[in-house]
């Protein structure tokens, strides 16, 4: 049987061997370390005999191989279609929500007041003419989805585009936030790096950045 | 099939993620690559480190090979590109002519790479040299006439079986008998040779 293998090694090597076997000696070679040894003197001999350059030095393959291994895989090798097809995905929907946060209008704040802090204002009278809709029923309502973040969290707030007055925090939607980072969180795992990150544009305060006699602390 | 074939078959198995189908491929080409950077890097041990970046570079690049052209043809521009780097990095200046691929294994710059190697090393090339021609003045004339038809003449077996008037697939048994009984000899000087540094 070895005889056999290593013949067919022989005929390998000349280019003399059919397809079939060709494929699984190849198989066979990949994994047998006798094999590929065997297969290395063969080209030594043919390298003397040809007179041509004999640059054997041990573990010269070893080496490469052992560079190989610290080494990422080959450029250009084909990624599986359900990965490529997760990254497109994941940044198109990040340019979506880049886009929606940079264009969106800042809601109308009274001077002052601090964002996302809607809970401790008075609730908002109802304007005249329009429905009143109580929360229950806002609640009830299948449209309704409730933020992952709780709305009255105190958030820092940086400016959102260079015209902007520096003094006046943007406006960040709560639930906006908190889908951006829900679906960077979901993304992070598998997508590559893209600036979803730096539309992280705000962040809930920190329960020991809050000053003592804040109403939070109480 | 030709050896382009099994050249191709090995890098299709690359492209697929199989790493010791690279490593065959480096068996078989180290000694070409290393003759051919010899033409732009006259000390060995220089010369095996860029011969090794070569090979790194083709395997990183491999995705992009289609065959268009020869495997070795392919991985020969990128040793010379390597070698070149190589140099203008050290501050040398490359030639500005390259050989022409089919020249390459023929070129006489291993002469030069002698000079550089370590004389345990030089000892050690000619020692492998006289034991292959030693085997084959011994070998039957049969198995002599078969080998030297193809390894020194590159004949294909059929060109081989008409000239010694004899089946191919005596011809393939001869020209493996042969290989095998060098390689009988050559056993102890090559796993010597595998564990120096």
């Amino acid at each position: 049987m070895n005889e056999q293998m290593h013949e067919q090694l022989s005929a390998l090597m000349d280019g003399e061997l059919e397809r079939e076997p060709m494929r699984f000696l190849l198989r066979r070679l990949t994994d047998d370390a006798a094999l590929a040894q065997r297969w290395t003197r063969y080209h030594v001999i043919r390298q003397t005999l040809r007179r041509q350059e004999v640059a054997f030095a041990g573990g010269f393959a070893e080496s490469v191989m052992a560079r190989l291994e610290r080494e990422a895989r080959p450029q250009g090798q084909v990624r599986p279609q359900w990965l490529r097809l997760g990254a497109g995905g994941a940044i198109a929907a990040s340019v979506a929500v880049a886009a929606l946060m940079l264009t969106r209008p800042a809601p109308e704040q009274p001077s002052g007041m601090p964002l996302a802090s809607h809970a401790d204002a008075p609730a908002p009278l109802p304007v005249q003419g329009a429905p009143a809709v109580s929360v229950a029923a806002t609640r009830s309502s299948p449209e309704f989805r409730a933020p992952l973040l709780v709305p009255n969290a105190p958030v820092e707030t940086a400016p959102v585009s260079f015209g902007s007055d520096l003094s006046q925090p943007a406006a960040v939607d709560p639930r906006l936030q908190s889908y951006v980072i829900r679906h960077y969180e979901a993304s992070g795992a598998t997508a590559p790096s893209v600036f979803v990150p730096y539309v992280l544009l705000s962040q809930p305060q920190r329960e020991e950045r809050v000053p003592a006699d804040s109403p939070q602390a109480r | 099939m030709g050896e382009s074939d099994v050249d191709q078959a090995l890098v299709e198995r690359v492209q697929k993620g199989d790493k010791g189908a690279f490593d065959l491929l480096v068996r078989k080409y180290q000694h070409k690559l290393v003759s051919v950077i010899s033409r732009y890097v006259n000390d060995w041990s220089e010369c095996q480190d860029v011969a090794q970046e070569a090979f790194v570079r083709a395997y990183r690049a491999i995705g992009s090979f289609r065959g268009d052209a020869q495997f070795y043809t392919w991985i020969y521009k990128i040793a010379i590109n390597t070698a070149k780097n190589h140099l203008v990095s050290q501050g040398r200046r490359p030639p500005t002519e390259d050989i022409a691929v089919e020249d390459a294994v023929q070129f006489e710059g291993a002469s030069r790479l002698h000079e550089s190697a370590t004389p345990e090393r030089e000892l050690m090339r000619q020692e492998i040299e006289r034991t292959v021609f030693d085997t084959v003045e011994r070998l039957p004339e049969e198995l002599k006439t078969a080998i030297t038809l193809r390894e020194v003449d590159g004949l294909s077996y059929e060109e081989i079986a008409e000239a010694m008037n004899c089946p191919i697939g005596t011809v393939r048994s001869r020209i493996f008998r042969a290989r095998e009984a060098i390689d009988e000899q050559l056993r102890p000087l090559l796993s010597e040779e595998t564990r120096s540094p």
